[in-house]
């Protein structure tokens, strides 16, 4: 077989024999193989995600269309979304906590204690990061007191810490059984637009009032909007439901951090 | 350090009376398992399975020793050389380390590809405990080390291998372990590079109090190990002299 290079092309000349073609087949194959494997890794219900996966993406959107409701102000979609971004991207660090335990140094073990107050001081910085443009937009342009302001970064940064201490008890579980991952994932899609992210409270009724209720999420967002003179029903919640949720995540937060040095040990020889 | 299945759960009078001994190294009754996920016909959803990599460990090794860990493919000597660094969690048993730890596996330290090979070096350099009084002429000394010219203020992302190798092996080779583990590097570079390395490696070793070097060049073993260790299939075979156990792994490797 003959092989022509030049600068525009890299062509063979002739036909193919019956063994080039065999060859072909079979690399055909093992590149197949080997992206349905990558799609798959470790995940316990393997390629049956391909097949859940536009299923339960139709349902979210279904839920969507028939319940989300007219437009809000611009300051409540502000709040809603930057403090549900903040949940759902610190819960996903701390599911990811557990991936690499070595800071980035690979020729000497660091301290536990370093590998902690780097989390730390990362997800104070990360939570300020996230929550700073929004709140000078709302005081700069729409007239939003310093109170609220200051109120809105302290709220985001609560909502940061005790996201991220869900998804660090978590962490053992999803490297244990990484599907885990796809139903966070698909539980934070809905919950995007079932929570009080783009809308107040007030805009929902029935069972999906209800169900807002019994979501932690709704007490912070909620508080945030009230703090900040917009539409908000954290005076007519009930605050013994928001208490126990704050117990359980500041246990939850505790729980991560002080299990860091024993996940980290455990997690060296899982693969 | 004493690494247990706790690693922070340290008897303060074990490690008083542990001081009073001279091993730098101390490894009693040490197994490691790995735990691996294994999809199957029979087994659809997976499973994790356990994979025993070192067995029953019993090993001294005294402060100045250069021991020379030989053993085939898979024998466990990368597993070993991890869990005395600290890096991995043992199934049982114990390791007491004493001083400061190193372990040079490959030569990346953990370089950061966005920045150049300059911003890496001092970065890295003070993560790894160089004081700033020391940094300039820390980052020059793998500067003129590494040899790569102006590509050393370039973006590491663009570097080729042999180049990062170059920086990686000149990096870790210029800090100072009281123990140092090597596991086979020296493989990086060009056959010029290579001479050097072999020349700074040996400085290296001379600087450092314990070493433990896990190789498959058995001159480099006789050259530089008073003692050495044969593993295979996790457990230890033979704990003798560099020669008699070098014979004892070309013996080994013979008949296979």
């Amino acid at each position: 077989m003959e092989r022509v290079i030049t600068s525009k092309s890299c062509i063979e000349v002739g036909e193919l024999g019956p063994a080039e073609k065999k060859l072909d087949r079979n690399r055909m194959k093992f590149i197949l193989k080997k992206r349905f494997r990558h799609l798959s890794g470790r995940k316990r219900l393997g390629l049956v995600w391909i097949v859940l996966d536009p299923i339960v993406i139709s349902l979210v959107y279904l839920f969507v269309f028939t319940v989300l409701r007219a437009s809000t102000s611009v300051q409540t979609v502000f709040i809603g979304i930057t403090l549900f971004r903040l949940t759902q991207n610190s819960l996903k660090t701390g599911m990811n906590s557990i991936q690499d335990f070595t800071g980035g140094l690979k020729a000497e073990r660091v301290r536990t204690r370093v590998l902690t107050g780097s989390m730390i001081r990362y997800r104070i910085i990360d939570n300020l990061l996230q929550s700073l443009g929004v709140a000078l937009i709302l005081f700069i342009g729409y007239d939003v007191s310093l109170l609220g302001t200051v109120s809105f970064l302290i709220i985001s940064q609560v909502i940061g810490f005790l996201s991220e201490g869900v998804g660090m008890n978590l962490a053992p579980l999803s490297k244990k059984i990484p599907d885990l991952i796809n139903l966070v994932n698909y539980i934070l899609m809905i919950l995007f637009f079932a929570a009080p992210a783009l809308y107040p409270l007030s805009s929902t009724q029935g069972i999906h009032y209800k169900l807002n209720e019994l979501h932690p999420f709704t007490y912070f967002v909620e508080t945030a909007r009230y703090l900040m003179n917009e539409q908000s029903e954290i005076l007519n919640l009930d605050h013994r439901i928001f208490g126990f949720f704050l117990v359980v995540l500041l246990i939850l937060i505790i729980r991560g951090y002080s299990l860091i040095d024993k996940l980290r040990w455990r997690m060296t020889t899982w693969s | 350090m004493v690494l247990d299945k706790s690693p922070s759960s340290i008897a303060v009078s074990e490690i008083d009376n542990e001081v009073e001994n001279s091993a730098a190294i101390e490894i009693s009754d040490f197994s490691v398992n790995y735990h691996i996920f294994k999809r199957s016909r029979k087994k659809p959803l997976g499973e994790f399975e356990n994979f025993h990599a070192l067995k029953n460990l019993e090993i001294s090794i005294n402060d100045g020793e250069i021991v020379a860990l030989l053993g085939r493919n898979g024998a466990g000597k990368s597993t070993m050389l991890r869990c005395i660094a600290g890096l991995l969690r043992p199934a049982n048993g114990k390791i007491i380390t004493r001083g400061r730890v190193i372990l040079l596996a490959g030569a990346d330290p953990g370089f950061i590809p966005q920045l150049t090979g300059r911003q890496n070096v001092s970065e890295l350099a003070l993560a790894y405990g160089i004081s700033k009084n020391e940094l300039q002429p820390f980052i020059k000394s793998i500067e003129d080390f590494a040899d790569i010219g102006e590509a050393f203020d370039r973006n590491f992302s663009g570097y080729s291998s042999g180049m990062r190798g170059k920086i990686g092996f000149g990096f870790i080779t210029a800090l100072k372990p009281d123990i140092l583990l090597m596991d086979e590097t020296l493989g990086v570079g060009d056959r010029e590079f290579r001479k050097k390395a072999a020349k700074r490696l040996k400085e290296f070793i001379a600087r450092s109090g314990t070493v433990i070097i896990s190789t498959h060049s058995l001159g480099l073993a006789k050259e530089i190990c008073s003692r050495g260790i044969v593993l295979d299939k996790g457990e230890i075979v033979k704990d003798s002299n560099a020669e008699e156990a070098i014979s004892h792994y070309i013996t080994m490797t013979e008949g296979s």
